[in-house]
């Protein structure tokens, strides 16, 4: 009776071990805020708190930097050429919008707003006429815009600043210093396709992360790219575009020219710790084109390009060279 | 001599077993038919196996069912994005109406852990 008594409560343990080491404490969450879905996938113990602050800071950060009426961006852009007050938050973020601006020689531009609106891709698209577009092209000028303490001036009325190409990759990054508080052990947060992963996988490994094919449905990916503790960020024709005579306009803009980038590229991918950086870099690399993008991508410390041209090429960077693999046959390596 | 196990540890030995490998098969989604876990407003709605080909209104969203597929087939949203996405099928897999804030995921895992796009 005695040997028997202690088989079975330790097998009964055995069992239970197993049981649970199959579930790890998982918290999924989904929302709508940025204009888009935001899905995490966040494991550890203080998971729920960590995915409730994010989902709060998610709704804040759309109504305080989007360019609607409420928003700082909306102050800033009203008050012209009048200075506005904003948040440190949005006079930080609208100085580090300048700042890419600069770097890229204004391939990213936040003051895009005169040629966004008047495309108006989110909300009732149509394509300006060549007059519309001279007109709006000198007001689409981040030079206009000047950041100084909490004071944010649009020197020229008329300028709209449009924080929609760094917005969500700021929120990424906020997103990281909450799941750096609560000490979550790994997390996915997906903005409206922008994915920011926190650590590595629960097994060790790195994430998977697929990247759209641009000529194939929703959930149809090229290549996939295994990455851990960074943001990856692409910007690509088939998302928010609009057809109009048998052509088709996607939403991002050469600032020089006030019409969507057509220079043979499909989309472009930016691998970068800073989710704001790898948000503005996707839209830059892709307006400057496949070969000058390449050479910035590959001088810029901490960042990795892929980019996918329409005769399916894939170029990317040196350091992604073996993080990626072509999993479409349609598609090519060149490296 | 008494055996160290008795035929009632034996039965209590199998019944923990079969508990826990089908609490695992359960718990990782990955027995019987693919389900469809539906989301409004990031709230779960309804989920729905995909063994059945159906059809069913989710507030302004019908959803179709069918060989273990799932669709927006109508939608009174102006882009109508969600109903031209078509059919998803493959395991972990997602789509979504925007304006409607309705979601789809299948169950399962995929090869990768997100799509950036």
């Amino acid at each position: 009776m005695k040997k028997r008594s202690s088989v079975v409560p330790a097998l009964t343990a055995v069992l239970s071990l197993l049981l649970c080491s199959c579930t790890p404490a998982e918290k999924t969450s989904e929302t709508f805020a940025l204009d888009t879905i935001c899905t995490q996938q966040v494991i550890g113990i203080n998971a729920d708190a960590a995915v409730s602050e994010v989902n709060e800071n998610l709704t804040r950060i759309t109504r305080e930097l989007s360019m609607n009426e409420g928003s700082y961006v909306y102050a800033a852009n009203h008050s012209a050429p009048e200075p506005a007050a904003v948040s440190d938050e949005a006079a930080r973020l609208i100085a580090e919008a300048l700042r890419y601006a600069d770097e890229t020689d204004g391939a990213f531009d936040p003051a895009i707003g005169a040629i966004s609106t008047l495309w108006d891709i989110t909300g009732s698209p149509r394509v300006p006429s060549d007059d519309e577009i001279a007109d709006a092209l000198p007001f689409t000028d981040y030079h206009n815009v000047t950041v100084s303490g909490n004071a944010v001036t649009i020197a020229k009325k008329g300028t709209l600043l449009d924080l929609g190409g760094i917005a969500k990759g700021y929120a990424a990054d906020l997103a990281v210093q909450i799941y750096q508080k609560y000490g979550v052990g790994s997390a996915i947060l997906n903005l409206g396709g922008n994915v920011c992963v926190y650590g590595k996988k629960t097994d060790g490994s790195d994430f998977r992360i697929g990247l759209r094919d641009p000529l194939g449905a929703e959930n149809e990916y090229a290549a996939i790219i295994s990455v851990s503790n960074t943001s990856v960020v692409t910007s690509g024709v088939y998302e928010r575009f609009f057809e109009s005579g048998g052509k088709t306009y996607h939403h991002l803009f050469d600032p020089k020219t006030g019409r969507p980038a057509d220079n043979g590229l499909l989309a472009v991918t930016v691998v970068c710790e800073s989710s704001a950086k790898a948000d503005a870099l996707s839209t830059a690399l892709f307006v400057m084109g496949l070969e000058k993008g390449l050479v910035f991508a590959e001088h810029e410390d901490g960042v990795e390009a892929v980019f996918i041209t329409d005769d399916r090429y894939v170029y990317v960077t040196s350091g992604l060279e073996d993080n990626i693999r072509i999993t479409d046959e349609a598609y090519t390596l060149k490296s | 001599m008494k055996p160290i196990l008795s035929k009632a540890d034996i039965l209590l030995f199998i019944l923990i077993a079969v508990i826990a490998v089908s609490g695992m098969i359960l718990l990782s989604g990955s027995g019987g038919a693919q389900t469809a876990v539906i989301r409004q407003n990031g709230q779960i709605v309804k989920e729905v196996q995909l063994d059945a080909d159906q059809s069913f209104w989710i507030g302004s969203v019908r959803f179709e069912v069918k060989s273990g597929s799932i669709r927006f087939a109508e939608s009174n949203c102006a882009g109508q994005e969600c109903v031209h996405a078509g059919w998803l099928s493959s395991p972990g897999s997602s789509m979504a109406c925007l304006p409607n804030r309705i979601s789809v995921t299948l169950s399962g895992k995929s090869e990768v852990d997100a799509i950036a796009e």
